[in-house]
């Protein structure tokens, strides 16, 4: 285990931060904390780096306690590397000198080795203000990297990137992570962030984690409805709990979990799961087209009154205005978010 | 507790910081409320009515005065296409490194009675020049950087979009001038021009060289020969409380009229074309340029020139050094002295923002004590309790520090602003100590800040008159010393040597701050 959180609190005031957050990462492990901004996820981060100090609760980073109700490391002694969302880098330092601040004094080698392990060696001796934001961002992976911390931990690292760069920046980093081994927690509101750099992740909301698991079971079933609606467009449908499955006005759906759950329930339909087909005795009408490149959302207006997201490949366009049949994909499996 | 929390041993050195400043603003306040019916109402039968009149109207007349010059000055010289603006806003603003005192010898002079006027006008007698309009004029011309500064700042940092789409939207550019780009930089102007009213109601070289009385005058002869007279005490509470209301009608506007600007990052410049009333603008700053620089300047040349045979240098040169030692002591223990406050300032938040608030009013008391009245308070308090401070050098330095903490305060708050708190957060997490995260990152990012609140301190203190008239130890003089003895008895010229050594060490780390500052020195303005 490299990191764990045992129901740790963390209140400012009246308002309740962190409430009492258990968690546990493995070493090597990339692990992501996904929710809407002021959720806490932040003072999370704050709490295990040791820049807040905990109301309740313990934080264990590799064999040592850091936080527990009477002790508490301060942050140079935690041996956590932090990345923060505008990066803090040293204005006055070099980059060399940046990457250097947190090693004895002439661990050259290590410098270097960690600037070439983010392919900054050539922009050593710039200073921060000369270097474009993806290789700001990369020296100050280097920098939290460099001493060869337990957890490397970071806040909002490609928020403050220019969209078109940020999935490039995304995969830099992921490798650079992957290939120093290190374990690491990012925290994100970007659910794509997440669900495609994460080993695992954890959905926060109101200071508590809703769910935590691999992306896809994320994904696939949520653990409620908010976590269903955060992570993804989703549809929430009312349907009867019968033993074959949840029967709805758009037809029959598998269940992920049984739940033992009978009579009135709702299910999460993401818009993949649903299939259309040009029907004009149909039970839906398509009132929008947001074409996307790969793929395809149309919104419909379903017989029954009420708005249905489909998501199809774009190798086949329906029109708007059209006629559909809209009912589950074959095998979708749902799951019940009541 | 977060970690970016100010210490407990910071703040209780800002909390010591703060009360010291305050003793005299107390002492002053309890001394004049208890000054006793019968001198109050002796002063209020008279004194106080006829001085409130003069000083206020005053400060009304050299605002409009500075304002008026110093918004001008910088439309012109910031936005519009005026051949060689950058070079003359530069200039513009330099008669900040003339005190006034020294100002108001140069006029008194030239258009004095048997001044050079005169007799270039070959007239018989020239309206005087000494009152009301004398002290006007020589405040007008040597406040009105104060409003410049600020202006061409707030122009300078002006979106031009504002103005182009109160174009695209069908204004002229002289409705675009009035009720846009006027109304965006109002803050600033009265920031800069509620400088200039604290700077009439405190000064007190300029007043009395031009011989009209304010409170500051009267206070000042009030104290003469006697150490602690309830009647000083007493005009100087009415002082303060006049620099108070002042204060806060300035903190008011600054703070709540602000306007917060979108920042687009680069800034397009926006510049007006002049056309053909280029040259009657030309010419127009070019007055100013001679009437605030050049000519004091000159007048000060030639006096030294004609008088520097006579004065024994080494004597000179003691003078100097004294100058030197006071204003080089003062701004050191000043700019110590602000860094607990500035960062009790700069980080404050949470539970005890409201303490931090209160130590920054306080450690500021200085903002609201014209330097006449620290000195009242000074002398009392050494001839009461501390008899054996009195007539050292450690009263004038203490009277500097309290006067001019502020300054010191305020330009290493802001750039303590400028270092974001996860700077030191980085440090720690990469295993500096806190002490060390301070050292090797705190300390280099604020130098610059400190090196400027520094000198804008030496240099103000270097000026400073009255208190170092009343405070000073005997025999030791100082610049400002050998310029007010023998300006007070009219012998002008001998005034010169000492008052073009001032000005000149003065305007050379003046310019060189406002150039690498681009015109915005806090603490300075």
């Amino acid at each position: 285990m490299s990191l764990s959180l045992e129901a740790v609190s963390k209140s400012f005031g009246p308002a309740r931060a962190v409430a009492g957050v258990s968690l546990a990462v493995e070493r090597g492990e990339l692990f992501a904390v996904l929710g809407p901004s002021g959720c806490g996820k932040t003072t999370l981060l704050r709490l295990i780096a040791g820049f807040e100090r905990p109301d309740a609760g313990s934080v264990t980073v590799g064999e040592r306690v850091v936080s527990s109700p009477g002790a508490f490391l301060g942050p140079e002694r935690r041996r956590i590397g932090m990345v923060f969302q505008d990066y803090a880098l040293f204005p006055h330092l070099t980059v060399r000198r940046n990457v250097a601040f947190g090693l004895p004094r002439a661990d050259r080698p290590r410098t270097m080795s960690t600037l070439e392990l983010v392919g900054l060696q050539h922009k050593a001796d710039r200073y921060p203000h000369e270097l474009s934001g993806g290789e700001r961002q990369r020296v100050a992976l280097a920098r939290a990297l460099a001493p060869g911390p337990a957890v490397v931990l970071l806040d909002e690292p490609f928020s403050s990137l220019d969209a078109a760069l940020r999935a490039d920046i995304r995969r830099d980093v992921e490798l650079i992570l992957r290939e120093a081994g290190t374990t690491a927690v990012l925290v994100t509101h970007d659910q794509e962030e997440a669900l495609s750099l994460a080993d695992r992740l954890a959905v926060m909301r109101e200071g508590r984690l809703v769910q935590v698991g691999a992306p896809e079971d994320v994904y696939a079933r949520p653990a409620d409805r908010w976590a269903a609606q955060f992570v993804g467009e989703v549809n929430v449908i009312r349907g009867m709990s019968r033993a074959g499955g949840v029967e709805t006005r758009l037809g029959t759906f598998d269940v992920a979990r049984a739940t033992g759950l009978s009579g009135a329930v709702h299910v999460a339909v993401r818009p993949e799961q649903l299939d259309l087909r040009v029907d004009r005795s149909g039970n839906a009408e398509i009132t929008q087209r947001e074409f996307r490149g790969h793929d395809v959302l149309y919104r419909l207006r379903h017989e029954t009154g009420g708005t249905v997201l489909v998501q199809l490949p774009s190798v086949e366009l329906f029109e708007v205005g059209e006629r559909v049949f809209v009912g589950p994909r074959r095998a979708a499996v749902v799951s019940l978010v009541d | 507790m977060s970690a970016s929390e100010v210490r407990p041993p910071v703040w209780a050195i800002a909390g010591v910081v703060a009360a010291v400043a305050a003793i005299p603003l107390a002492y002053v306040v309890i001394r004049g409320a208890g000054a006793g019916s019968e001198t109050w109402s002796g002063l209020l039968d008279e004194r106080i009515p006829e001085l409130l009149i003069g000083t206020l109207g005053l400060a009304a007349v050299v605002c409009a005065g500075t304002l008026v010059l110093g918004t001008g000055l910088a439309y012109l010289l910031v936005h519009t296409d005026l051949p060689g603006r950058r070079v003359l806003l530069a200039l513009s603003a330099l008669p900040l490194a003339i005190p006034p005192y020294v100002g108001a010898i140069t006029y008194a002079d030239v258009l004095g009675p048997r001044g050079g006027l005169r007799d270039l006008l070959g007239v018989e007698e020239l309206p005087s020049i000494f009152g009301f309009a004398g002290a006007a004029l020589v405040l007008t011309l040597f406040t009105y950087p104060y409003v410049l500064l600020f202006a061409a700042a707030a122009l300078r940092n002006l979106n031009p979009s504002y103005e182009e789409a109160a174009r695209g939207l069908g204004k002229g550019r002289l409705a675009v001038m009035v009720g846009t780009t006027a109304r965006l930089i109002a803050p600033a102007l009265a920031g800069g021009t509620l400088l200039v009213g604290l700077y009439v109601l405190s000064d007190f070289g300029a007043v009395s060289l031009m011989r009209f009385d304010t409170f500051t005058t009267v206070i000042y002869a009030e104290l003469g020969g006697q150490f602690d007279p309830p009647g000083a005490a007493a005009l100087s509470t009415v002082l303060i409380v006049l620099t108070l209301l002042f204060l806060a009608a300035g903190l008011r506007v600054r703070g709540g009229g602000a306007f917060v600007q979108t920042d687009a990052g680069f800034r397009r410049e926006s510049v007006h074309e002049l056309g053909r009333a280029r040259v009657p603008a030309l010419l127009a700053v070019v007055a100013v340029l001679v009437l605030a620089l050049a000519l004091p300047l000159a007048r000060l040349v030639t006096w030294t020139v004609d008088v520097l045979g006579e004065q024994d240098l080494g004597e000179f040169a003691g003078w100097a050094q004294n100058s030197l030692l006071v204003s080089a002591l003062a701004a050191s223990i000043a700019v110590g002295a602000a860094l607990p406050v500035a960062i009790v300032l700069a980080r404050r938040r949470g539970g005890r923002r409201r303490a931090g608030v209160l130590v920054g009013w306080l450690a500021q008391a200085g903002y609201a004590l014209p330097g006449v009245i620290v000195a009242l308070a000074l002398v009392a308090l050494a001839t009461r309790w501390l008899d054996p401070l009195y007539n050292t050098l450690f009263l004038l330095v203490a009277a500097f520090v309290i006067r001019f903490l502020p300054q010191a305060i305020q330009g290493q708050e802001a750039g303590l602003q400028q270092i974001g708190a996860n700077l030191s957060e980085a440090a720690r997490g990469l295993g500096a100590s806190r002490a060390g995260a301070f050292w090797r990152v705190v300390v280099p990012l604020l130098a610059p800040s400190a090196l400027a609140a520094w000198v804008v301190v030496f240099l103000t203190a270097a000026k400073e008159l009255p208190a170092t008239l009343i405070l000073r130890p005997l025999g030791f003089d100082t610049l400002p010393v050998r310029i007010w003895t023998p300006a007070r008895d009219g012998l002008y010229a001998d005034a010169g040597p000492a008052a073009l050594l001032l000005v000149l060490v003065a305007i050379v780390p003046l310019y060189v701050l406002l150039a690498r500052r681009r015109g915005v020195v806090p603490g300075l303005t």
